[in-house]
């Protein structure tokens, strides 16, 4: 634990002082915000980018308990503009009654993060971006009865030039080209590792993968000014253990949802879907399993 | 006195005949050449929004892989920009301040820039809106 500890400070003292020198060409005094993130897990990138998903049944019954199903995280932080730090407190829920195997987590912690950019040398404008996210959090299962502490880092390589099918969150074929305003295709994804400690000792390596189809995008960009109305997502987890044992089951994740995306504004957003889900998730004590759920799905950021 | 209004290109060159029909009448020099200044300004203004938007249009280019870049383009759906370099802080605004700086340094040697803010960018929608967002701020620039 010690030494994973240090070899974690020491990769990133390293990485950090390389990177920012020879990439990061600041011209502007710095600005330090606040912000408010709400989402689905504050796990990495990827996850923070997803909404937090809530749904229930509340029976008017003295025999039939009440069931939901949320997988949420707040945070509250701070943000640089220029130097592309971020440092928040995290609380987080995965809770979901209404399945075979109930799942209950709660999660504190903090998380750090960071982008690295290549920029144009005379605009400043990034060619591309790597943000790195490193969060520590206690997690407690009461369904379980375990501890775990959990250290999860994770990267992203977020392209903005070349052809668009290589970008991240990037829709192709453009909506402009006659086959784009049928359907549009994007994808993210996110690599990093998770080590679960106290009650466990085991260190994965883990990959994230999205895939997002989204149907008729003309008559989405018409009728709300965003291509993402109708929205089919397919998201993929998998996971690997690099060293320890786990009891935890580790089979992949997979989930298939269809839905409709309403936007607030243009960083908040609800979405409604019906979602397909398969395998587990050791980091939200989700054990292996198979079902169906329609779920609102709400992304809030304030900065 | 500072007097702003917005009026269309169509009828940008019925107010610009307007006023130098205006001119050509006057007797009186002061009248002239108050008119003409206003004349020169609306002049000048056309023609930073035309020199801002084609130089915008050109370092854009290369984030949307060749798509044509017309004012009316929406950028955040037409033009296959990332939608990660749309919110980066490091991204669109980062190139909008980079044109602000530029024309500010060019024509306003002895001005400072004043910097667009990165909110502002979510109110726009066209590449039209960036340009005006862009002209306003040089406009500011003082």
């Amino acid at each position: 634990m010690k030494v994973l500890i240090s070899l974690l400070l020491l990769s990133s003292f390293w990485f950090t002082p390389v990177f920012s020198q020879k990439w990061t060409l600041s011209h502007k005094r710095d600005t330090i915000r606040m912000s408010l993130n709400i989402g689905k897990s504050s796990d990495n990138t990827f996850t923070k980018g997803e909404g937090a998903e809530i749904s229930g049944i509340f029976p008017k019954s003295d025999t039939v308990k009440k069931s939901w199903f949320t997988n949420s995280f707040t945070e509250i932080g701070l943000v640089s503009d220029s130097s592309r730090w971020g440092f928040g407190l995290v609380a987080e829920i995965h809770k979901n009654t209404l399945i075979e195997k109930e799942q209950d987590l709660r999660q504190y912690g903090f998380s750090i993060s960071k982008i690295l950019a290549k920029q144009d040398l005379i605009t400043h404008a990034s060619v591309y971006e790597i943000p790195i996210s490193l969060s520590l959090k206690r997690s407690d299962d009461l369904i379980k009865e375990k501890r775990t502490f959990q250290i999860i880092g994770g990267v992203t390589f977020n392209r903005f030039t070349g052809p668009p099918i290589l970008r991240t969150q990037t829709q192709f074929p453009k909506l402009s080209s006659g086959f784009g305003k049928i359907i549009g295709f994007s994808h993210n994804h996110n690599i990093g590792f998770a080590y679960l400690g106290a009650d466990e000792n085991v260190l994965l390596g883990q990959f994230d993968f999205e895939f997002n189809t989204y149907l008729f995008p003309w008559l989405s960009d018409k009728w709300i000014n965003k291509t993402d109305l109708f929205k089919l997502q397919f998201i993929y987890k998998g996971r690997t253990p690099i060293f320890g044992e786990t009891e935890l089951d580790l089979n992949n994740y997979m989930s298939f949802q269809a839905g409709l995306n309403l936007a607030f504004d243009k960083k908040n957003s609800i979405e409604l879907a019906y979602a397909w889900i398969q395998g587990a998730d050791p980091l939200k004590g989700l054990d292996n399993q198979n079902y169906k759920t329609i779920t609102a799905k709400i992304k809030i950021t304030l900065k | 006195m500072k007097i702003e209004f917005d009026i269309e290109k169509k009828d940008l060159k019925v107010l610009v005949n307007a006023l130098e029909f205006a001119a050509s009448r006057v007797s009186d020099e002061n009248s002239f050449n108050t008119i003409q200044k206003v004349i020169n300004e609306i002049k000048e203004d056309v023609k930073n929004g035309v020199a801002i938007f084609t130089r915008f249009r050109d370092e854009l280019k290369k984030y949307t892989d060749g798509s044509p870049i017309l004012e009316t383009s929406n950028f955040r759906t037409q033009l296959g920009i990332s939608a990660v370099f749309i919110k980066s802080d490091n991204g669109l605004i980062a190139l909008m301040n980079y044109i602000l700086k530029s024309f500010v340094l060019e024509l306003k040697p002895n001005a400072k820039p004043d910097y667009i803010k990165k909110d502002k960018i979510d109110d726009t929608k066209t590449i039209k809106d960036l340009v005006n967002l862009i002209c306003k701020n040089y406009e500011s620039s003082n």
